[in-house]
């Protein structure tokens, strides 16, 4: 199958398995959202198909060859990248040199890169000789979407990229998403907000308790029903 | 007043050589994230090595140096990968990683001792009369090895910011985890890392086993926690930190020993300690955290 699919996830940290049995997939252009309630294993289930947790079991393919137990820097050169939702910048490397960094796991021209990332977000332009440890919120996720790209990657984890943001930039990060989408990469995002993922992503993957709930086109969802599968009330 | 000025001369010459030590130290610190104890051997090492180049081997001063530079290199590197690398691998916490520094200095300490003795050797290099320049009274070779430390420090300066490699290594420093995300590979970064920590530890031990004139095998060790307290006060893993921190550790520990000259490099902990006080971070303020 082509795209970043996953099946049958389990890992944990130690010993603990987080997540038992997760699947998912994502082809080029589309968007799925992991959504979920907290401690549900969205976060777990995305740094393990990035190879960041060692007792991970299950299969990762990426079109169609195993990337699962790879190191992440080597899963980075075969095109995936992760913006984690936390410690995603280095807060003492000016922007651009946090973009240069980006562009390190595929030797991807930095010029070009950086241009591209500058024209969507403006702002990192202004501010590219800046610590990133100064930049606000909103611009410091721009940042680390933006680091992401610059490998030039087929394929993009992002970790719940509107955490902790305004409604307002929360929408412009999923509209960002969107528009990194139609620029032919797959997109697989965890989303606290369930009605940024229904209204933005092509998929819609619900994980409960570490496992699979619901796996569907967002455009066959509706709030409601997300509602009443998280209240436990829909089986 | 003269006196003063003089001491402030003298702590010029000081923080020339507190800054190449501190500046090799913070940076393994910062990259590893584990405290190196055997730093000071590492330097008595180097000294050691340019010494049989040069007064044994009869090479110049300059090309014996340079040889015990890249001798320091590789064994550090050679020291991280055989003895710290298993243990890093196995996942030890830094204070199991930092009592095995503890035993790698042991052995370094044990090794000099074993092939030079106890007893004390000198580099007699020419240019040890005194110049009187404005109200500062340094010789030649006190000149030079300010001068060497600025160079120094402006070449690492360059390699940090400008080099591809320096840039990773700030990264590694600043967010290891985020590095490995992005496709850095922390192997190559760490060793070079540790070739640059021999290289300034050898640079640092020669620039004061130069300035007292003589050395014998506890040099580095009886210098390192003054080197400690420059990376703490500068803030760990922060090479402009430290060149800051030795400027102010040099310049006060020669000027309090003016007075109680017994107490010379105590002083640097009292400053360490008030500064810590007003500034938990060190002298320069993070960036902030990611």
């Amino acid at each position: 199958m082509n795209g970043l699919v996953a099946e049958g996830v389990a890992a944990g940290y130690n010993k603990n398995l987080i997540i038992t049995d997760v699947s998912s997939h994502v082809e080029v252009g589309k968007v799925t959202a992991v959504v979920g309630p907290n401690g549900a294993g969205k976060s777990t289930f995305l740094k393990a198909v990035f190879g960041l947790l060692p007792n991970m079991t299950g299969t990762v393919t990426l079109d169609g060859v195993s990337i699962a137990h790879l190191e992440p820097h080597l899963i980075a050169k075969m095109g995936v990248a992760y913006v984690p939702q936390v410690d995603n910048v280095f807060p003492n490397l000016s922007v651009r040199e946090n973009l240069e960094m980006g562009a390190f796991a595929t030797q991807s021209p930095i010029r070009e890169g950086m241009e591209s990332v500058y024209e969507l977000f403006p702002d990192l332009q202004l501010a590219q000789k800046r610590p990133a440890g100064q930049l606000s919120g909103g611009q410091r996720i721009m940042l680390a979407l933006g680091r992401g790209l610059m490998a030039r990657p087929k394929f993009l984890l992002l970790d719940e990229p509107t955490a902790g943001l305004s409604p307002s930039y929360a929408s412009k990060v999923w509209s960002l998403i969107r528009q990194v989408a139609d620029t032919s990469k797959g997109l697989l995002v965890v989303e606290q907000n369930v009605r940024l993922a229904l209204a933005g992503a092509d998929r819609v993957h619900v994980v409960m308790d570490g496992k699979d709930r619901v796996l569907d086109d967002a455009s066959s969802m509706t709030e409601e029903g997300l509602g009443r599968i998280f209240l436990g009330l829909d089986s | 007043m003269s006196f003063f000025i003089q001491a402030i001369g003298f702590g010029l010459v000081t923080a020339a050589v507190l800054a190449l030590a501190g500046v090799g130290l913070t940076l393994q610190f910062g990259v590893t994230n584990y405290a190196n104890f055997a730093y000071g051997d590492m330097m008595t090492l180097g000294v050691y090595l340019t010494w049989v180049f040069f007064a044994i081997a009869h090479l110049t001063f300059v090309l014996a140096l340079l040889l015990a530079l890249v001798c320091m290199a590789a064994i550090c590197v050679a020291t991280a990968e055989v003895i710290m690398r298993p243990f890093v691998l196995r996942g030890s916490p830094p204070l199991i990683l930092l009592i095995v520094t503890f035993g790698v200095s042991l052995i370094l300490n044990s090794i000099i001792l074993a092939i030079w003795g106890a007893g004390s050797e000198a580099f007699q290099l020419p240019g040890t009369q005194p110049l009187d320049l404005g109200p500062f009274l340094l010789t030649p070779l006190q000149l030079l090895i300010i001068g060497t430390s600025v160079a120094a420090m402006f070449v690492v300066h360059l390699l940090l910011t400008r080099t591809s490699m320096g840039k990773r290594m700030r990264a590694v420093s600043d967010n290891r985890e985020l590095a490995r995300v992005s496709g850095i590979s922390p192997t190559p970064v760490i060793r070079a890392t540790w070739a640059l920590t021999g290289v300034l530890a050898t640079l640092g031990g020669v620039a004061l086993a130069v300035d007292a004139s003589q050395f014998s095998p506890g040099l580095g060790e009886g210098f390192l926690f003054a080197i400690f307290a420059v990376v703490i006060l500068g803030g760990v893993g922060k090479p402009y930190g430290a060149m800051l921190g030795a400027l102010v550790v040099g310049v006060v520990t020669e000027v309090i020993g003016l007075w109680i000259p017994q107490y010379k490099l105590d002083v640097a902990f009292v400053v360490l300690i008030v500064v810590l006080l007003f500034r938990p971070e060190g002298l320069i303020r993070s960036a902030g955290k990611a």
